[in-house]
């Protein structure tokens, strides 16, 4: 078991438009990890971290860094340094790449350094650079998904969640995508929890893994474990 | 008609156009950032010109001098208005659109009985004024100064908010109008911003509302006629568009005296408005409207 919990869930219920979407869900994320979520449409993932990041009410217990999240507005949570890239990346359309990478340190106005994680980004993702001063509409999937995980990492998150990150993307583009979340967590040392319906992908990039099925925890584990059984694959995940 | 009535006509109508262009981009703004109209607009006009009839009275200060108090005023009032009763009707869980309607709709009733209440119904006006009823004359045509002022402190004002819409601030509530769930994700609370866009809104009237003393009579009722041609600016020039409130602005005011020297000018409003159907039918979205 992890040993410096960054990310703790005790038993955490949630409802999402109406409809019981997390029961008793409890977790534990360690500092550097990466975590996978994994689990069948509709198994509650995308909500979990809606949870996590204060856009829907739970019950139970959230904490992150020692710090209980219950009653911590959205935007308060993202300050504290939980970021997420959201389903759908809900980046503003009309607004230019750079703008969108500039508005994430927006919260840190009056610190000097604040735009420093730019070179990061465009390190990791140098067709954002290519792009700066385009609209955000006009990039391509990928280019949009990039774009989100950089303004995410422009507000300087020790946390990562990343909703469906290969989500209506090029195949070409979701091993780029992949390889850079590898790299926010060895290069960065940013802990990442990462929802993704692509199995196999998320598990060779994870370091464990828990398993959603109707809102529930059903097996958690070693990611390489829970990747080897074929018995868990067919019983949770429809596969 | 002579030039010299030619000129006449089209200065008075970009004059006063100027000053609808400001009052249209405070309600253009508030629609813009969070799809609500504010019904109160126009009282908010009429609070800024009794707050400037008032003070004047009070400290014999010219309006001019009192303008920055009143603007500083009204965008705390702004601000008020979205902590008090807007940012609670956006939370409500059950007929939003109902809600957000009747509160502003609500809010214009009560501040125009308040204002029944404590100033009754008489006009009244600035009685110490630099400028008060001076006119020059270029040739054949007269300008009042009063206007004159008026219509550069509408178009300094307006330079402003365009200023304030390139800053990072501005980007901030371009990024909050365009999801206002997704700002949290970068850390900005959105209602601060839609606060602040109220008071900015409300600061933007009042201004307008100060300068509008220096020769138009304050009655309690003097908002209603002045939020008509705002909904109509706006609309016109394109909902949530700054430059669009402009360019309409002008054109409403020259459409106005044009209209009242060519009818009569208790027709004025006739011109106007016939524009206003040409372009719904048209052109809906407005001269500048992005929707």
């Amino acid at each position: 078991m992890p040993g410096d919990v960054i990310l703790r869930l005790e038993d955490v219920s949630a409802a999402y438009k109406g409809l019981r979407a997390l029961q008793g869900v409890s977790l534990e994320v360690a500092r550097g990890e990466i975590v996978a979520v994994v689990g069948a449409n509709g198994a509650g993932k995308s909500t979990l971290l809606r949870a996590i990041s204060g856009q829907v009410s739970t019950g139970g217990v959230i904490t992150f860094d020692g710090k209980s999240l219950a009653r911590v507005p959205p935007h308060q949570i993202t300050r504290m340094g939980v970021g997420l890239v959201p389903e759908g990346r809900r980046l503003f359309p009309r607004l230019s790449v750079e703008d969108n990478l500039r508005l994430g340190a927006y919260a840190r106005r009056g610190e000097a350094d604040r735009f420093k994680p730019l070179d990061t980004v465009f390190a990791l993702f140098p067709r954002l650079k290519e792009r700066l001063a385009q609209r955000a509409e006009t990039l391509s999937g990928g280019e949009q998904q990039m774009l989100a995980i950089g303004r995410a990492l422009m507000t300087q998150p020790r946390l990562l969640m990343l909703d469906e990150p290969s989500q209506g993307i090029a195949p070409k583009l979701v091993d780029d995508i992949l390889a850079a979340v590898a790299r926010i967590r060895t290069d960065l040392g940013v802990t990442v929890l990462l929802v993704e319906q692509r199995l196999g992908e998320a598990l060779a990039l994870a370091d464990r893994a828990y398993v959603l099925q109707t809102g529930r925890v059903v097996m958690s584990g070693m990611a390489a474990d829970i990747a080897a059984d074929d018995g868990v694959r067919r019983a949770y995940l429809g596969l | 008609m002579t030039l010299d009535t030619v000129l006449q006509v089209a200065l008075s109508g970009l004059l006063m156009g100027l000053i609808y262009a400001l009052v249209a981009a405070g309600l253009s703004l508030i629609f813009g950032l969070m799809d609500i109209v504010n019904f109160a607009h126009g009282e908010l006009l009429m609070l800024a010109m009794y707050a400037t009839v008032l003070l004047n009275a009070a400290t014999g200060l010219d309006p001019l001098l009192q303008l920055p108090v009143v603007a500083v005023g009204m965008f705390v009032l702004g601000v008020l208005i979205y902590r008090c009763l807007i940012g609670r009707a956006l939370g409500v869980q059950f007929n939003r659109g109902m809600v957000q309607i009747f509160v502003t709709f609500g809010l214009a009733i009560f501040i125009r009985g308040a204002a029944q209440l404590a100033f009754g119904g008489d006009f009244r006006s600035v009685n110490v004024s630099w400028l008060g009823n001076k006119t020059v004359h270029f040739g054949g045509v007269y300008v009042p100064l009063p206007q004159l002022a008026a219509s550069l402190v509408c178009l300094v004002a307006f330079a402003a908010l365009l200023g304030i819409s390139r800053t990072e601030f501005g980007r901030a509530l371009e990024a909050t109008r365009e999801d206002r769930d997704a700002v949290a994700l970068i850390g900005i609370d959105r209602d601060r911003i839609f606060a602040l866009g109220w008071g900015l809104g409300a600061a933007a009237v009042g201004i307008a509302g100060t300068m509008l003393a220096t020769f138009y009579y304050v009655s309690p009722t003097v908002g209603a006629n002045f939020a008509l041609i705002a909904y109509v600016t706006v609309a016109l020039g394109g909902f949530g568009s700054m430059t669009g409130a402009l360019v309409a602005g002008v054109l409403i005011g020259e459409v106005e005296a044009v209209t009242a020297q060519v009818l009569e000018p208790s027709l004025k409003q006739v011109g106007m408005f016939a524009i206003y159907l040409v372009v719904l039918m048209v052109r809906p979205r407005g001269l500048f409207g992005k929707i």
